[in-house]
């Protein structure tokens, strides 16, 4: 059946002409890409085997040094720690983000005066420029005046150094970046809520199912694809996180908040390393591979069953 | 399930609801209110939400950060309008066009989304110090734009692929080509999606900070991200102008979203995508 529309569509007289205007259509996307991702894609895995200093940035010259890039990127203290703080990074945002987003959207499931105007605005921190964001928390972490010291101290607890201590500097950009993401969950799992057919609920009621049994039998097994969308695009989004870090640590204090992502930037554009530099972000690229490729395999699985 | 919390009455849940905004919003709420007061209130022992004593000085201020905003609102746009350019040919092809490699160049845009930006960073710092687009507006365009493209792309082509055929079919037998489709057919149906790629390519190149720290050598372009940022790093005294400027970098992303609220929510859901 298609094999005929497909027949009948390649016949139509102007064909010839129309596939020679259709590449135009694709030209100027496949241009763009190539300029602002292949090729550099392709520059940086290049860079990670090369030599190339600030020198080789004037000259153009760098020779290929094999693995001793990514070695030396390797054995260096600072990638355990970048490692570590990364994973931890990510992991505990998206945890968190999850469980408030979830619990906003079951609770604006409920249609109740205003509650569309609520829920969009809820979104606002997650639209605003990341500086404006790190603005607003640099002065409420701010040390030791700021208001989450006062508030603290209301409650008899010294001052925190929130971002000027080796203890307390990731955990505090991780509380932003929850407070950031927590709209992107919101969103995503109030639509996946929406699509959840009411009958089901209506049957559960009939059988005296109590809100959490509905919570566990009907909608978290309905929300699991959504579930498993916004845990997979979460994780690649927070391991890219770069802007707050950067505006309101660069790293430190010492290297107790210091990203892969930011770790890697200062390798190339402080320290001229841009050879470790180009094999920190091939690991940071290889991490959200895998995560894209077991979940493919994973959809794959489920769809076959 | 909507009977979760029938205790509550639903001006109760208004209530609770008004109440988790207000805790969420308090960072930018404090940005905004604390703009009014004097820089020495910044200092007092005890902050107050609401300014203890109401100035605009602070606006008054900050006339050098004007130039940083029509830069940053230049590039945001131009970005969008590019986004839209590029984006919205290549979603038609890709929705409507029977070509056997569809499902591979799908497969690529998606990766996009998967690239770490400081991975493509340093190369595309290096092309254009080649090329001459550092220290530039359309070098800034184009880095930004490397967001809003494939963004509009994921986002319009489900849209694209869900007109029923009959109508571009219609289009055909009127003897209008695959442009005249694409301009007279496509686009208005297809209208909220656009705006929704749209605005969010402008507001991605708008929020940018790292294309602006990295492609900025020399200070001759400052977009308001970068004047903010040395603002806070060098002159760490100004509150008051600190949060005037914050207040005026968070004023496009308010006005969009209660001006679009649907088309935000739909771009969020539909792309499911974020830089």
């Amino acid at each position: 059946m298609s094999h005929v529309i497909e027949n009948s569509v390649r016949r139509r007289p102007h064909g010839m002409r129309a596939s020679a205007a259709r590449v135009l259509f694709i030209l100027p996307v496949l241009a763009f890409l190539l300029l602002v991702f292949g090729y550099p894609i392709a520059f940086n895995i290049w860079l990670t085997f090369q030599s190339y200093d600030l020198k080789s940035m004037i000259t153009g010259v760098s020779e290929f040094v094999g693995f001793a890039n990514i070695v030396s990127a390797v054995t260096d203290p600072n990638f355990g720690t970048a490692l570590l703080n990364t994973l931890f990074f990510t992991l505990a945002s998206l945890f968190v983000q999850f469980i408030i987003g979830l619990a906003l959207a079951l609770f604006f499931y409920n249609n109740f005066p205003l509650s569309r105007t609520i829920r969009a605005m809820l979104v606002l921190p997650w639209l605003v420029p990341s500086i404006v964001a790190t603005t607003a928390w640099r002065f409420i972490f701010k040390d030791p005046s700021g208001f989450l010291n006062q508030l603290l101290g209301v409650f008899g607890v010294a001052p925190v150094h929130w971002l000027t201590s080796n203890d307390t500097a990731l955990v505090s950009i991780i509380i932003i970046n929850i407070w950031i993401g927590i709209a992107f969950n919101l969103v995503l799992l109030h639509s996946g809520l929406q699509s959840i057919p009411t009958e089901q609920y209506e049957a559960a009621a009939i059988d005296c199912a109590g809100y959490w049994k509905r919570f566990w039998y009907i909608t978290m097994p309905a929300l699991r694809p959504v579930i498993a969308v916004l845990l997979v695009l979460g994780f690649v989004y927070t391991l890219k996180q770069f802007d707050l870090v950067w505006t309101l640590t660069k790293g430190g204090p010492g290297n107790s908040s210091q990203l892969l992502s930011t770790w890697s930037y200062s390798l190339s554009f402080q320290s001229n390393k841009f050879g470790q530099g180009a094999a920190v972000a091939d690991v940071l690229f290889l991490l959200s591979g895998l995560i894209i490729i077991g979940y493919t395999y994973v959809q794959r699985k489920h769809a076959n069953a | 399930m909507r009977r979760f919390r029938s205790s509550v009455g639903p001006y109760g849940q208004t209530v609770v609801g008004i109440a988790i905004l207000a805790v969420l919003l308090f960072p930018l709420a404090w940005v905004v209110l604390s703009s009014f007061q004097p820089t020495s209130d910044f200092y007092k022992p005890n902050p107050t939400l609401i300014p203890r004593t109401f100035t605009l000085e602070n606006y008054a201020n900050i006339s050098a950060q004007f130039g940083p905003l029509a830069t940053s609102l230049l590039i945001a746009v131009l970005s969008a309008a590019l986004s839209l350019v590029i984006g919205i040919p290549a979603a038609y092809a890709l929705a409507v066009f029977r070509w056997r490699r569809i499902a591979v160049a799908m497969f690529l845009i998606l990766i996009t989304q998967v690239v770490p930006t400081v991975m493509i960073a340093t190369p595309v710092f290096l092309i254009f110090s080649k090329i001459g687009l550092l220290n530039s507006i359309p070098g800034l365009v184009i880095a930004n734009s490397s967001a809003g493209v494939p963004f509009t792309v994921l986002v319009l082509t489900p849209f694209i692929a869900g007109i029923p055929a009959s109508l571009r079919e219609a289009a055909y037998l009127d003897g209008a080509g695959e442009w005249r489709t694409l301009l007279s057919v496509i686009i208005p149906t297809t209208r909220s999606a656009i705006i929704a790629a749209g605005l969010f390519s402008f507001l991605f190149a708008w929020g940018d900070f790292l294309w602006a720290v990295t492609l900025n050598t020399n200070g001759t372009i400052t977009p308001l991200s970068l004047s903010l940022f040395k603002f806070i790093a060098y002159d760490y005294v100004e509150w008051g102008g600190i949060m005037a400027t914050a207040t005026i970098a968070l004023i496009p992303a308010t006005i969009l979203l209660i001006a679009s609220q649907r088309y935000i929510s739909l771009g969020l859901t539909a792309g499911a995508v974020k830089d």
